[in-house]
This record gives structure tokens, C-alpha cells and sequence, in this order.
């Protein structure tokens, strides 16, 4: 098929009367959570898997899809009108954010938000639809050895490239692949680490494991900071949406750098949207001739972060379909998702599943459109929401965790799975281990287990295998190279902070 | 939340350790070894034909060593921890605990009655108005969209 028939087919199956509901329902429901501080994509998309469980795969991945780009929009709400992130990804909007609607332009900070989110989405959509097939076809050419060094690539750049310590991400990432050795080995038929309990015979529940560690640990850690007051927000008209000349001149350029910038960090695994709107900040500020502006209301410093972190999110969908390496936490529970729809994921998405691929990147540029219509002329809508108090938010979440785990199986016991790894969660965000790359680590795991036995086979044994093709050995160099980067960063801030602890004159903050 | 972690990076230090640090790098540790040694029970194999045990026992290994690297990394780096409150997560987990266990003996609407009165306790000060409006609005939503919508086989009251 060409490109011409394939764009059709995605565009008659993203309008297919239930498709465009869907669409609609996810980027809402993507807003409110990126709206609301606190409340993260990634516990919308679990909580709302087990609904899937009634539309088909590609009905089910453009709703859950939708949660993740619709809280790239909404997160920004928060940040520029309440100066709190209302999803981590919006951090950086609140340092010119908040200054603009302490002047009174909260209203032209909000618009060129989500007119720079636009941008910097069709963007990634653009990439998406002449890269991802060209990244399938070459892998589609990948044996067991090939799959094994790029999985295995994705998992130490997930964990070695985003923020903290690298050495904690990668014990994470080994971690997860603990986790997903649990259940029945499929080659022997033996049972793994499942305790005798026989509700771990297919082994973990991922939407358990992802709700313990993203829902309830998220919930706990804003309760034990016991921020509960409600907020006052101030209500927003229409006209004062409104961005005069200068704003819109000073935003265009830089939304335009910020979603190249976005989109190359959507492509690599683990360097998420929140990297990628730091970068696309710090760029700018650089760039800027007046850089002192920036952090006193530059409206250039909204632009940049939200078209990057947009066309980051975006651009995260071409790894995660085309290689069926999920570039972040969102796109690991996305192809878990598909894998309980029993498609595999890999680069036989794009080839053989045409009506899924064109058809979620028909979803996109819908939902795009769409959420500009709901985050400019419907914004008042959204304020209002941050009225809703946590008090009786956080119960209603957690409700909502438990009755959709439960849903999945009919089984109790998967609730105690989710406080399992609510408790776990917790220690980890407590001592500072980041979760997203355990979950990466759970999905991937068990594929590197399998293709490495199969590797192995057909090699008799030889590891030689792994870099005997040109493709994985590239990979093989780059896994190498990253790990030595980060172990160098890593010595260089061990350094800085003895030297730190040496010299307490320089210690203070 | 910067403002709630204790801002003296000296204050938690065992022999010049990071207590925190030290903590979790042990944790990690005890984990891999665990992991390998569980992985003695299945059938190691060899590398042309792994048995169910040789991937755990080498996944267990990097573990082990990973936990042992970040021992060693806690004597330069440090961790702010958190002021630690128990009532939160006491209130929360005792409300996930009694909707798994109730759930398919009372019902949709007792347990999630329960579920939220437990877990509002984890704020100093609950609002009983607030419980209440919270619990309606959920037990009736989830009547409308879980058992009428979506049929689920779990009554909103058994008897």
C-alpha cells in the first residue's frame, strides 16, 4: 500500500463515528488529569485499561493514547495559573508562567501555550508518519540477536539518560526485569518466583504493578507532604485569552526550535517530555538577547517548554510502534495494552496492522485539533476544576484503582498486588529510585529473555551473535557508549560533592 | 517537594555513608542475591540451551552488583529524606485492604463506602460532609457505569 491509501485508511478509521467518541473522551479525560496537580497520565491510563477490554486494539490504544497527549495540554493550566505543575512535564511552564499571570496575562500565557502544544504535536505527527514506517521496515529485517542489543539499548538509555542518579535508574530497569521473571517459563513449563500462589501463573498483573507504583505511591507521597488546601483560582474570560503582536511574534521562532528539539528527545528511549522542555527552555534562554527576561514573564519561555514537550510525547509513539521499544512508562503500559489485545508489539505493527498505525495517526491529528478547541474557547471549563478539592479527589482515585484492577480478573487478589507495590512505590520515591524505568523493564524482560534463548540456540552458544550484524552491532557501541557517558557524569558530581563537603563555605544552598 | 526534605545533606551519615543511600543500595543488594539463589532451584542448562534458572541467575548477578555499586557510591552521594508520616499511608492502605477483602462478600457499595471513610483518615482534620458527598457520588457512579454499563458480576449490595 502507499503512502496516499495508507493515510486514507487511518483517516477512515479514526472517523469511524465510535473511533472519533473515543478520541474525544481520551483527550478530555487527558486534560483533566493534566489539569489537576497530582493526578498523572500514566494512573489515568491504567485506571481506564480495563475498559479497553470491550473495543477493539486500535479503539482501545487511540482513547489511552489520547490520556497521554491530552495531559501534555492541560498540564500547563496549572503551572502558569498556580504556579504548581499540574503534571511533572509542566514544571519548567511555571517559571514564566506564573510571573505572566501575576501580571494579569494569564489569559495570552494559556493561548500561546496551546497554540505552541499544537505546533509542536503536528510536528511529531509529521515525523511519525514518514519515519515510523521507514524505522519498521529496517527492523522488520531484525533476528533474535538484533532484538536482543536494541531492547537492551532502550533499557539503559531509559535508565542512564533521564534525571538522578544513572547507577539507581539501571538497578531499577534490572529490577523490572525481576519482576517480569515471575510465572510460568514458556520454554520448560516451569514455575518462576510465583511463591505458590497460582494467581501468578501468567506472572505479575502489569496494570497492578503500574497502579501500585505510579497511582498509590503518587497519592501517598502528596499526602504526607499534606498539601490538601484548596486552591483559589481566579476565573478567566474569553476576550482576555487574546496574545497581542509581540507575543506572538516573540513565541513563533522559538516553538518552532523547541519542536525539533522535542521531537529528537521523543525518538530516543527514556528522554521524555520532561527533559525535553527542560532543554528546549535552557535553548532559549541561551539563544534569548535579553535573557534576563526569562523568569520575569517571558512568553517565549511558555512557548518553548509546551511545544516541546508536546511534539516529545508525540515523537515517543515512533519507537514504541515501530520498534516496539517503549521510549517512556506511558508507552510500556500502552503496549502492555496491546499485548492484552494480543498483538504483539514489534515492527509488525506498522505492516500488519495498517488500520491500527494509520488509524491512531488519524486519532492524533483529531485529537490535536480537538484539544486546541478545548484548552482555548472551553479553558474557563478548566479552571474551574482546579477548584475540586484533593480531599475528595484522592479517595476517588484510589476507588477507581481498585475497582479497575479488580475489573481485569475478577480477582481480589490483585488489590493486593496493587498495595504490594503501593508500599514498594513509596520506599522507592522516598529513597529517590525512580519507577518508569522498572515498568520498562518489566515489559521488556521477558522478550530479552526469550530472544537471547533463541539467539543462543541458533549461535550453539556463541555471545559472538550479538555483534555479528552491522545493526546490532551499532547497538551493542551505543549501549557501551552511553553506559561509559553516564559513568563519567557520574564520578564528575561524586567529585563535585566531596569537593562540596570539604569546603563547607560552599556548601550552603 | 524540596520544602519538606531536610536541607542538611550531613544530617543522616552512618561512618560516612548516606544512611538513606546506604539503605537502598542494600536493599538492592539482598534482592539480587535473593534472586540468584532462587534461581539455583530451576535448571541452570548452558548458554546454547538456558534453562528456566540460567536467565534469573545472571538478571540476579547484575542485581547483586548494581546494589553493591550503589553501596559504595553512598559514601559521596546524599538523599534529603521526606518527613515521614505514617497516618497517610496507615489510612490508605488499611482503605485498598478492606475493599479487597469486602468486595465480593458485601458488595460494590458497603466496600467502597469503607474504602472511602478509611482513607479520608488520612488528613489531620476529615470532613465528614466531604466523605459523605465523596461516597454518594462514587457508589452511584459506579452503579450507573460498573454494574448497569459495564456489567460487572458484583452486586452493589449482597445481602
Amino acid at each position: 500500500m502507499d503512502f496516499g491509501a495508507n493515510l486514507a485508511l487511518g483517516f477512515t478509521t479514526a472517523f469511524q463515528p465510535f473511533n472519533l467518541a473515543i478520541v474525544a473522551f481520551g483527550v478530555t479525560l487527558g486534560t483533566l488529569v493534566g489539569v489537576l496537580p497530582g493526578v498523572g497520565a500514566i494512573t489515568a491510563i491504567s485506571i481506564l485499561l480495563p475498559m479497553t477490554f470491550y473495543m477493539d486494539a486500535t479503539s482501545a490504544i487511540i482513547m489511552l493514547a489520547g490520556i497521554y497527549y491530552g495531559a501534555q495540554y492541560g498540564g500547563s493550566q496549572a503551572s502558569i495559573l498556580m504556579n504548581i505543575p499540574g503534571t511533572s512535564t509542566h514544571a519548567v511552564t511555571c517559571l514564566d508562567g506564573y510571573p505572566l499571570s501575576k501580571q494579569g496575562r494569564a489569559g495570552p500565557a494559556m493561548f500561546i501555550a496551546a497554540i505552541s502544544s499544537f505546533v509542536g504535536g503536528s510536528f511529531a505527527i509529521l515525523l511519525m508518519m514518514f519515519l515510523g514506517p521507514a524505522i519498521a521496515e529496517v527492523a522488520l529485517k531484525f533476528q533474535s540477536a538484533e532484538y536482543v542489543t536494541v531492547m537492551v539499548f532502550g533499557l539503559v538509555a531509559a535508565s542512564t539518560l533521564s534525571a538522578g542518579s544513572p547507577l539507581k535508574g539501571l538497578a531499577m530497569v534490572t529490577f523490572g526485569v525481576v519482576l517480569g521473571l515471575v510465572g510460568i517459563d514458556l520454554t520448560s513449563g516451569v514455575y518462576r518466583y510465583n511463591f505458590g500462589f497460582l494467581e501468578l501463573s501468567d506472572g505479575l498483573n502489569l496494570v497492578a504493578v503500574a497502579m501500585g507504583l505510579f497511582g498509590v505511591a503518587e497519592i501517598l507521597v502528596n499526602l504526607m507532604k499534606g498539601a490538601s488546601a484548596p486552591f483559589t483560582v481566579q476565573a478567566v474570560k474569553l476576550r482576555s485569552l487574546l496574545p497581542t503582536w509581540s507575543d506572538i511574534r516573540l513565541s513563533s521562532l522559538p516553538t518552532v526550535r523547541a519542536m525539533f528539539i522535542g521531537a529528537g528527545c521523543g525518538i530516543l528511549p527514556g528522554v521524555g517530555p520532561t527533559i525535553a522542555s527542560f532543554m528546549a527552555y535552557a535553548a532559549e534562554k541561551r539563544l534569548s538577547r535579553h535573557p534576563e527576561r526569562f523568569g520575569r514573564g517571558a512568553i517565549e519561555g511558555v512557548a518553548a517548554p509546551e511545544s516541546a514537550n508536546n511534539a516529545s510525547a508525540q515523537a515517543a509513539f515512533i519507537p514504541t510502534l515501530s520498534l516496539g521499544v517503549p521510549g517512556d512508562a506511558v508507552g510500556a503500559v500502552l503496549l502492555g495494552a496491546l499485548m492484552l489485545h494480543g498483538i504483539a508489539p514489534g515492527p509488525g505493527i506498522v505492516t500488519e496492522q495498517p488500520g491500527l498505525f494509520w488509524g491512531l495517526i488519524g486519532s492524533f491529528w483529531i485529537g490535536n485539533v480537538l484539544l486546541v478547541i478545548l484548552n482555548v474557547p472551553l479553558i474557563g471549563v478548566w479552571v474551574n476544576v482546579l477548584r475540586i478539592p484533593y480531599s475528595a479527589l484522592y479517595p476517588a482515585m484510589l476507588f477507581f484503582i481498585c475497582i479497575g484492577v479488580y475489573s481485569i480478573n475478577y480477582n481480589v487478589f490483585d488489590i493486593f498486588i496493587v498495595v504490594l507495590f503501593g508500599i514498594v512505590g513509596t520506599v522507592m520515591l522516598i529513597l529517590e529510585f525512580p519507577a518508569a524505568p522498572l515498568l520498562l523493564g518489566f515489559i521488556l524482560g521477558p522478550m530479552i529473555e526469550e530472544n537471547l534463548r533463541r539467539a543462543m540456540l541458533v549461535s550453539r552458544g556463541d555471545l559472538g551473535i550479538l555483534i555479528a550484524s552491522p545493526i546490532s552491532a551499532c547497538f551493542v557501541i551505543a549501549t557501551v557508549l552511553v553506559l561509559l557517558f553516564s559513568l563519567r557524569s557520574t564520578v564528575k558530581a561524586a567529585r563535585d560533592r566531596a569537593r562540596r563537603r570539604d569546603s563547607p563555605t560552599l556548601s550552603a544552598p | 517537594m524540596p520544602e519538606t526534605r531536610r536541607r542538611d545533606p550531613g544530617a543522616l551519615r552512618i561512618a560516612g555513608f548516606d544512611a538513606a543511600e546506604l539503605a537502598g543500595g542494600l536493599i538492592v543488594f539482598a534482592g539480587g542475591c535473593a534472586v540468584a539463589l532462587g534461581a539455583t532451584s530451576y535448571r541452570l542448562g548452558e548458554l546454547t540451551r538456558m534453562g528456566p534458572g540460567y536467565f534469573p541467575m545472571v538478571v540476579g548477578t547484575v542485581l547483586a552488583l548494581m546494589g553493591l555499586g550503589l553501596v559504595l557510591a553512598s559514601r559521596t552521594t546524599a538523599t534529603s529524606l521526606p518527613v515521614l508520616r505514617l497516618r497517610p499511608a496507615l489510612a490508605v492502605f488499611a482503605g485498598l485492604i478492606f475493599w479487597a477483602l469486602t468486595i465480593e462478600r458485601l458488595g460494590l457499595a458497603p466496600s467502597t463506602l469503607g474504602l472511602v471513610i478509611l482513607v479520608s483518615l488520612a488528613q489531620d482534620r476529615p470532613s465528614p460532609v466531604m466523605i459523605g458527598a465523596t461516597a454518594i457520588f462514587l457508589i452511584a457512579f459506579s452503579i450507573g457505569v460498573f454494574i448497569y454499563a459495564l456489567a460487572i458480576p458484583i452486586p452493589a449490595i449482597r445481602w
